[in-house]
């Protein structure tokens, strides 16, 4: 199937493209030359009037997984009001708000325009779960990242300094579970609460039975992602998440590996940082840190960071970050879940309301958009709201309003706790991003992050034909006076292709397909996996209530498997 | 005047869903337009008149609307749904969720109805002749405390099932039979009165409201505490009359015990131990 | 006037000769049966072996009855199945799941015979087929492959436990041998043939006629696209991938689906819907928990290997075995695990709610006015509560005992607010012992496909839920649904007498490697092959765990798998429905 998308305004940061007037050209499911196509027989789009980008890419979103659908399960009330009907031979059925079933997700994300989505925390030894829910999302491509920080083989190497064996088990795992990325949460803290311990844990606190702090592990971990050359920086939720104070636990994380960055390409990615932006002692006191930590993303190369930004309305957190859980339904009295996963990580479910009269709610509210608007360069900040726990990811197109316009903030702050905006700089910021710096941080940067830039996140020739146009023209419209329009636009894409199929139109799914699963095949020394294997064999037993041999996923188990081929630097 | 009737026009075998038959819906329409209203046998959508002959003129209000159903609707779900005024009164069963988040208006059933009988109702009164099932009053599966009936009266002349009034938030409910177990769980305001026995865990997590039983009971829950003897005690619109042990709690939902279990003296003698506690 | 309360359950004979036929003179033995206390029997002058009838307010039934260590005056068990539901309580107190434990019921000796299995529904509206399996062989292969092959670690398919480390010897594609697995896995793999279904099979004037699997497709989409309001009813014994595809027929016919989690943990569903659950994988457990609680759930019975593998006797990193932990049994009864415990709490029949909010109370030093709650003396709680406050990681593991009672997903919403108020002392989980080996895959897959874990009405053409509207066993109870198609399940075998009768009013497809009580009264009949035998499939450990079940031996000839069937299905009814 051939396409031409005609005189749209076309931005394309990854290649220097700032609205101007393009035809795109799609065949074989990629982005190629007009040359190409056979113009009289290709489809034709008229895209005049609109926008065109590259599918959006959110590098930071809970769609998969046993906790995901251990929310599902926990919040029938999620999914009575709702829902999507089946529509045909076209459309499938589904259900839920904060946690919705997986058919609802890819349309969603499909219909905002968005095409690729990484679920961000996945416990490796339950990650086939996680794979089958992600092959059920149609039409986006996807990816997972396991959690790392509390696996006992990598606790032991890196108390024992053994770095090589560390970063050789990385890759094994990586492998074996097809995963894209190391992830962190709480470093540490998931050891801890096997014994019920680990509320609060501070950065530079030993964790209980190892000779190691959660700063131990961010660097040790931060080193074997460079030895290994993994596309993505480590991704990190820092300790003490939900904690008044906490932003100097996010700036120490941030600093302790200041030093590491190589090849200029950044060595830590923060993630959801708005959860560990607080200032003050007490919830009494609590107050937005976003100045501090923009200071230093400004000042510090090595740092990238995500928002986590809030959207009143219902939410349901959902966390490796497992103490973190038990605080929060201590202060929010209501329903409570908890998962552990033995030898490995944990996870805490608890539902939650953000309220625009309430104090805290208010301030968690400022931090984000705080960062977004003092941070200078847009390639190192990205757009989400840690779906579902700061929000929907539905609820992208009203935080590009906020975002682009400053009478959007102003007339959300005129309804919001005013105690709380005292706490914070954002009523103070005039800066508004303009359509590009959103395509930005909406596209072309998360698939630079995530190292996907040469099919992902741009439409050069080569990209993968994932392509969003938007009802909003540019040249008639003053986004900071109507950021209405450019939010109901976002809202329903006029149209959305998906490896070069017309999946979205006029904000209408039209057709059900599925997309690929990426992960890394990180190649290493063949003498040094056979030793790491050894000991992964040698304790397996002991440790484990599994076998090694169904530990690990087959290729065939999933739809559409593409491994990024990496080149270690071990020898 | 103002009367509409429906016979079901065959025996229902699968669900049939009647949420869009009541007074509001049909006041100021025809026969032939009320005719046309969307309902669903199983997964079949259809039109009130494929499944129904009426009969009858609406009024122009709904107020001024009485829809008499004539035979057995036991299939029937979410009859009266969100029904401000009118009346609505049923010759036989009335199938499930009967006046469903109802805000006014009376529903009369003279036969059976099924589960969630006034689901979330808001206002109006609900009378059922023969047996409820369980979940009278209820709130829905997830919902925290106080999701349930917060407004208006039920009355049951029969027996009812588990979970009387689960979620409750204010309103009345009185049963003249028997009740199943959980009376009250999860309850935070509202007045319950049981004529007869209940199975047990009565006021299970109740935070506020009251809860009277006049038969016998076989336990009480050991998260209630025994604070009074009461002669008599009133759920609008009857009083009814004891003796009776007041207990308080539930400690464990709420320690400042705000809820109220009254339960007969004379027909459970096997809580007389309890009596050391009173002064 | 009812002297006795009966309950139902598992037991290890049951489970064992479940797998060795259904319709096998053991399965009736062990099943049809009455274990009863020895001073009732002498009480009422019956004999050990002897005929008795038990009589409860919804039905008689006619069983064996037999003297057992493992109950207590007062209480009579009868394992679960057809005979224990004739006698059952079908009221599911709004939850989906009948009151199968708990029921008040007499007994009194009969000179009348045991039933046969089929007999036992031969009275309602359609005659179940009488099966000759001497008349039944398998189709000889025309290649057979030869050689002996030495599978490890495999997956075993028969319960929540999941084994990933059996031994099977495979030698000329006949399993030889099997290693590591418990009685009743053993036995599902040595037997798997018996009882086995070759041919898809329509019925035609009173008999079942063997057809061509298309005719059978073709058949049983048809009886799907006229339904009104079917359900697809089953899944918990096959695999992920099949149970992908029953959504996705269920959204197309729009009807109900539904797993057997409604008549085993769906009340464990409804207390999470409530208060959430604080639960942990069962490595953790093992290599941490030094206070293991078993309430309500029989493990030496139902969970064989659960104790040794995961639990009480368990090897653990931190835990070395079971002089490092301490063993609380709850039950109404003496069960056969009670012997291991190091307390054991005999509890009043219905009142667990009770006993659990005396605990609850007792762990927050709140004073408790009675004496005795639920049977057991004031004391005797506070001790238990001391117990588990003071240990370093405990675990609840709980079974049926505490979701067929009465109060139902109530008792297991306590049972977790217990667990979750006991982490403010220490670290505490519960964990649901699961039945079937892919009851909690199923139910995870329902979730993630449609929002909801189970009994899914998609009539309207969206997941709606509600157990006790939705919830397969009342929808048969009342009589509601007007076609059904029953997959890797025998629910006439479990489901309460009044849900059969009218099962048998209405057209039935049945999707199953074997015989089942469901075919005897099927329409459409299509055989399959056995997920982690013979076919692949991704399945849920009861903790959640995902494990891929491997095939070691080809299915008969002929035999597809439930996936193949299914997509079968599906593109038919999508022709019905949106043309060719």
């Amino acid at each position: 199937m051939e396409w031409i998308i005609k005189n749209g305004f076309v931005y394309d940061p990854l290649n220097n493209v700032k609205g101007e007037k393009m035809d795109i050209a799609i065949k074989n499911g990629k982005i190629v030359s007009l040359s190409q196509v056979n113009e009289r027989e290709a489809k034709v789009v008229d895209a005049s009037g609109m926008v065109v980008m590259a599918g959006g890419v959110d590098i930071h979103s809970h769609i998969a997984g046993p906790k995901v659908n251990a929310g599902r399960i926990m919040r029938p009330e999620d999914h009575y009001k709702v829902y999507m009907r089946i529509m045909g031979n076209v459309r499938r059925s589904g259900s839920g708000r904060t946690t919705p079933s997986t058919n609802i997700i890819g349309y969603k994300y499909a219909r905002m325009g968005w095409t690729t989505v990484i679920e961000p925390a996945t416990p490796p030894l339950k990650t086939r779960h996680t794979h089958e829910e992600l092959d059920d999302i149609p039409i986006i491509d996807k990816a997972c990242f396991p959690l790392l920080d509390s696996n006992w083989f990598i606790l032991n190497y890196l108390e024992k300094g053994e770095i090589e064996k560390c970063a050789a088990f990385i890759a094994w795992i990586l492998k074996a579970i097809k995963g894209y990325a190391i992830k962190l949460v709480d470093p540490g803290s998931a050891e801890a609460w096997g014994w019920g311990k680990g509320v609060g844990l501070h950065c530079d606190e030993p964790i209980p039975g190892y000779n190691l702090t959660p700063l131990d592990i961010v660097k040790g971990l931060c080193k074997v992602n460079q030895i290994l050359n993994l596309p993505h920086p480590i991704h990190v939720h820092c300790n003490r998440l939900g904690f008044p104070g906490n932003y100097t636990c996010t700036l120490e994380t941030m600093d302790s590996v200041s030093g590491l960055a190589k090849n200029g390409l950044p060595s830590i990615h923060i993630t959801h940082v708005q959860f560990t932006g607080y200032t003050g002692e007490s919830w009494a006191s609590v107050g937005s840190g976003g100045e501090e930590i923009a200071k230093y993303v400004n000042n510090n190369k090595h740092v990238t960071l995500d928002l986590g930004q809030v959207v009143f309305g219902e939410a349901t957190t959902m966390t490796a970050d497992a103490p973190f859980e038990f605080t929060l339904y201590h202060l929010s009295p209501g329903k409570w879940s908890n998962a552990d996963v033995e030898v490995e990580t944990s996870a805490g479910i608890v539902p939650y309301k953000y309220k625009r009269k309430n104090y805290v709610n208010t301030v968690q509210w400022t931090i984000g958009l705080e960062i977004a608007l003092l941070v200078k360069d847009p390639w190192r900040v990205f757009m989400t709201t840690d779906h579902p726990n700061a929000g929907p990811f539905t609820k992208y197109p009203t935080v590009i309003g906020w975002l682009v316009s400053r009478k959007a903030r102003e007339k959300t702050m005129e309804t919001v706790n005013k105690r709380g905006l005292r706490k914070s700089a954002l009523p103070t910021i005039d800066r508004e991003y303009d359509l590009y710096e959103i395509t930005i941080l909406t596209r072309a940067s998360p698939a630079k992050i995530l190292g996907l830039e040469k099919e992902k996140g741009h439409l050069g020739v080569g990209a993968d034909a994932d392509v969003a146009i938007y009802n909003i023209n540019p040249e008639k419209i003053d986004l900071s006076k109507d950021y209405k329009e450019l939010v109901k636009a976002f809202k329903r894409a006029a149209y959305t292709f998906k490896n070069g199929e017309l999946v979205v139109k006029d904000g209408e799914i039209v057709k059900h397909t599925y997309g690929k699963t990426y992960y890394v095949n990180c190649r290493i020394p063949s003498d040094l996996e056979k030793l790491v294997v050894d000991d992964v064999k040698a304790k397996f037993k002991e440790w484990y209530s599994v076998s090694l041999n169904n530990y690990v996923i087959g290729d065939e188990e999933i739809r559409s498997l593409k491994p990024l081929e990496v080149e270690s630097s071990l020898k | 005047m103002g009367e509409v009737t429906l016979k079901p026009k065959f025996t229902f075998h699968v669900p049939v869903e009647m949420f869009n038959v009541s007074p509001d819906m049909f006041s100021a329409k025809t026969v032939k337009e009320i005719g046309e209203l969307k309902a669903y046998e199983g997964n079949r959508e259809k039109k009130l008149s494929d499944l129904f002959d009426i009969e009858g003129e609406p009024g122009g209000k709904p107020e001024e609307v009485t829809i008499i159903v004539k035979g057995d609707i036991s299939k029937a779900r979410r009859l009266g749904k969100g029904m401000t005024a009118g009346k609505i009164v049923v010759e036989g069963n009335a199938g499930h969720m009967v006046g469903y988040g109802m805000r006014g208006g009376i529903i009369t059933i003279h036969g059976n109805a099924g589960l969630w009988v006034g689901c979330k109702m808001k206002d109006g009164v609900i009378e059922i002749f023969g047996n409820a099932e369980d979940n009278v009053g209820g709130s829905l599966r997830g919902e925290k405390p106080g999701k349930g009936m917060s407004g208006g009266v039920i009355l049951i002349h029969g027996n009812a099932g588990a979970e009387v009034g689960r979620g409750m938030k204010g309103g009345s409910i009185i049963v003249d039979g028997d009740v199943g177990p959980l009376v009250g769980v999860d309850m935070v305001g509202g007045n319950i009165g049981v004529k007869g026995n209940c199975e047990g865990k009565a006021g299970a997590r109740m935070k506020g409201g009251r809860i009277v039983i006049c038969g016998s009971i076989p336990e009480i829950l050991p998260s209630f505490y025994i604070e009074e003897v009461r002669e008599s005690i009133k759920v609008k619109p009857e009083k009814f009359t004891g003796p009776f042990y007041v207990f308080i709690g539930d400690a464990l939902a709420d320690i400042k015990c705000n809820g109220r279990l009254l339960v007969s003296i004379n027909n459970n003698p096997h809580l007389k131990p309890y009596e050391k506690f009173l002064e | 006037m009812f002297t006795f309360t009966l309950i139902t359950g598992r037991t290890l004979e049951q489970g064992r000769n479940l797998e060795i036929g259904k319709f096998s003179k053991g399965y009736l033995n062990s099943v049809a049966v009455c274990e009863m206390a020895k001073e009732d029997m002498e009480k009422l002058g019956i004999k050990d072996g002897s005929n008795v009838k038990v009589k409860t307010a919804y039905g008689e039934v006619v069983v064996k009855a037999v003297t057992s260590a493992s109950t207590t005056p007062g209480i009579i068990f009868i394992p679960m199945g057809a005979w224990a539901n004739m006698v059952v309580n079908p009221n599911s107190q709004g939850s989906g799941m009948p009151t199968l434990k708990g029921i008040p019921a007499t007994v009194e000796p009969t000179s009348e015979q045991v039933s046969a299995l089929e007999d036992l529904i031969s009275m309602f509206h359609k005659k179940p087929i009488k099966i000759d399996f001497s008349q039944i062989s398998p189709p000889s292969s025309t290649s057979t492959a030869s050689g002996e092959y030495n599978f490890k670690d495999v997956v075993c398919c028969f319960c929540g436990c999941v084994c990933d480390d059996l031994e099977v010897v495979v030698k000329d594609s006949t399993i030889k041998s099997v290693k590591n697995a418990c009685a009743i896995g053993m036995a599902k793999l040595l037997n798997y043939n018996n009882e086995r279904v070759y041919k898809p099979m329509i019925r035609k004037n009173g008999k079942l006629v063997e057809v061509s699997l298309e005719e059978a497709i073709e058949a049983a989409a048809n009886i799907l696209v006229n339904a009104k309001y079917p359900i697809l009813y089953g899944w918990s014994s096959t695999s992920n991938e099949a149970m992908r595809l029953g959504v996705r027929l269920a959204e197309l016919v729009g009807g109900v689906v539904d797993n057997t989690s409604v008549i085993c943990h769906g009340p464990t569903v409804l207390g999470t819907q409530q208060v959430g659950v604080v639960t942990a994988t069962l490595g953790q457990i093992r290599n941490r928990a030094d206070l293991i609680i078993f309430w309500g759930c029989n493990p030496l019975h139902a969970h064989p290997r659960h104790t040794v593998r995961y639990s009480a006797m368990a090897k653990g990193w931190f835990i070395k075995g079971r002089k490092e932990r301490k063993i609380i049994i709850v039950d109404v009864r003496p069960s056969p695990t009670s012997r291991i415990a190091d307390l054991f709490i005999q509890v009043k029949p219905g009142r667990d709610y009770e006993l659990i909010t005396a605990l609850r109370m007792a762990i927050k030093d709140h004073t408790i006015e009675a004496e005795e709650v639920a049977g057991v003396p004031r004391d005797k709680i506070l001790q238990m509560a001391d117990m588990l406050r003071s240990a370093k990681f405990g675990v609840l593991f709980f079974g049926m005992g505490l979701t067929m009672t009465t109060g139902k997903g109530r008792n297991i919403e306590e049972a977790i607010k217990l667990v979750q108020d006991l982490n403010e002392w220490t670290k505490f989980v519960i964990l649901p012992m699961r039945g079937h080996f892919n009851v909690a895959g199923t139910n995870a897959v329902m979730a993630w496909l449609t929002g909801f874990p189970y009994a899914i009405d998609l009539s309207l053409g969206y997941p709606r839920h509600n157990p006790g509207l939705t919830s397969s066993t009342d929808i048969l109870i009342r009589g509601d649904a007007d076609a059904a198609l029953i997959i890797a399940s025998d629910p006439a075998s479990h489901f309460p007498q009044q849900a059969i009768e009218n099962l048998t009013r209405i057209p039935v497809i049945v999707i199953d490697p074997r015989w089942s009580l469901t075919s005897t009264i099927a329409d459409v009949i299509i055989p399959t092959a056995f997920v982690g035998i013979e076919v692949d499939g991704v399945v849920y450990r009861m903790d959640g765990v995902p494990l891929k079940a491997k095939s070691i031996v080809k299915p008969p000839p002929g035999i597809l798998s439930d996936e193949e069937v299914l997509k079968m299905n599906i593109k038919k009814v999508e022709e019905k429905k949106f043309g060719g």
